[in-house]
């Protein structure tokens, strides 16, 4: 596994250091990606539910989306 | 009262006529008691006839109009005022000088107050400085004209699987973050920005464009780009961060970012967003951390600029 590196960047210096990251910024890293995932999967659950709903209400109204937008346009 | 003749050389054997007598010989200076009996006794006066009357002791010509006070109203003595040094004040003719001028060396120079009636001498500042008031606000200093636009703080490469601008001054008003040509090591890995390298739980939150709301949360440990995320082969993208009053240690602190990235999957299009951010924390921005959603990064530029 490649090591993961973190760049610093000193604004006032204008120092840059690359080192390997600490196991703490790993467990940060790491739990980024989780974090990332769920948000990802919460706004794809979102879309999912309001494609659903979009859908069973044009089936509903008996109209296709092109109609639709013909009627809210 | 006949008016004045002017001068005239009586010569021998010249008949002294009732208007020679009027207009010359009696074109002397009258004197009266007072003005009562000058008017009784001169009832038409000319102008040009002069009379002195021993009341006030003064001599009065009638100038056509009335009879006015003869050097009424001429200096007598000139004394220095404040800033102004006087020589021969009696005269017969006073020197009178602007003695601040004396305080001026160079050309350039300008005097301002120091306190009442003080002047001092401030000496022109160099090229392209402007007039300004120092910090204690007790006088006029030159200096150097503020920019007023951008100030690069920091500029480098993406690279690693995170960079960390550590050291940012407080000095200015909000702060940019301009990332040109993200390149994500994985493709269509997005953008996250860091405040402080702060990762709490509950301290981050966005909000898209146009929106508002109420009774929000702070789902987020981090500000993340809105939209599907950036293309490993076409980088064009381009966002722009700004951090306002970033330096306060009151508030919490806000941002927009917008930008957009190059579609991953068909890399004619793009995706944009435009988004508000906010972090629950009121310490000043110290820190900025920006970090690809997944991976590392594989080449893209960022520049941290300091407005005022």
């Amino acid at each position: 596994m490649t090591e993961k590196t973190v760049i610093f960047h000193d604004a006032q210096t204008g120092e840059v250091i690359e080192r390997e990251m600490t196991a703490g910024e790993i467990a940060i890293y790491e739990k980024d990606l989780l974090d990332r995932q769920e948000l990802l999967a919460a706004k794809q659950k979102a879309k999912t539910e309001a494609e659903a709903k979009r859908t069973a209400l044009l089936e509903k109204l008996g109209i296709t989306e092109e109609e639709a937008k013909l009627l809210l346009g | 009262m006949a008016a004045g003749l002017g001068f005239k050389t009586f010569v021998s054997g010249d008949v002294l006529t009732a208007a020679d007598t009027n207009g010359y010989l009696m074109q002397g200076v009258w004197v009266f008691a007072n003005a009562a009996a000058r008017t009784a006794a001169v009832t038409s006066p000319q102008e040009g006839n002069a009379s002195f009357l021993k009341d006030t002791n003064t001599l009065e010509i009638y100038d056509g109009a009335s009879w006015v006070a003869y050097g009424s109203g001429d200096l007598t003595a000139v004394s220095a005022g404040v800033g102004i040094t006087v020589t021969n004040g009696t005269g017969p003719i006073p020197t009178i000088t602007n003695s601040s001028t004396d305080l001026i060396t160079t050309a350039g120079d300008i005097l301002y107050g120091t306190a009442a009636d003080t002047v001092a001498r401030l000496g022109i500042g160099t090229a392209a400085q402007v007039l300004t008031v120092n910090s204690g606000a007790t006088a006029p200093e030159w200096a150097t004209a503020a920019s007023g636009g951008y100030t690069s703080l920091a500029t480098g490469t993406l690279s690693s699987s995170a960079v960390n601008i550590t050291g940012i001054s407080g000095s200015y008003r909000d702060l940019v973050l301009v990332i040109r040509n993200y390149d994500p090591g994985t493709d269509g890995a997005q953008l996250n920005i860091r405040i402080n390298n702060d990762s709490g739980a509950n301290r981050y939150a966005q909000t898209d464009s146009f929106a508002y709301g109420s009774n929000n949360t702070f789902p987020l440990t981090f500000w993340q780009t809105g939209s599907t995320g950036q293309d490993d082969t076409v980088t064009n993208g381009i966002s722009y961060c700004r951090i306002f009053d970033y330096a306060n240690t009151t508030t919490w602190k806000m941002a927009d970012w917008r930008g957009f990235f190059v579609n991953p999957t068909t890399t004619a299009n793009y995706n944009w967003w435009i988004n508000h951010y906010v972090f629950n924390q009121t310490g000043a921005v110290t820190q900025v951390n920006i970090l690809p959603t997944t991976g590392s990064f594989s080449g893209g530029t960022y520049t941290l600029y300091g407005v005022k």
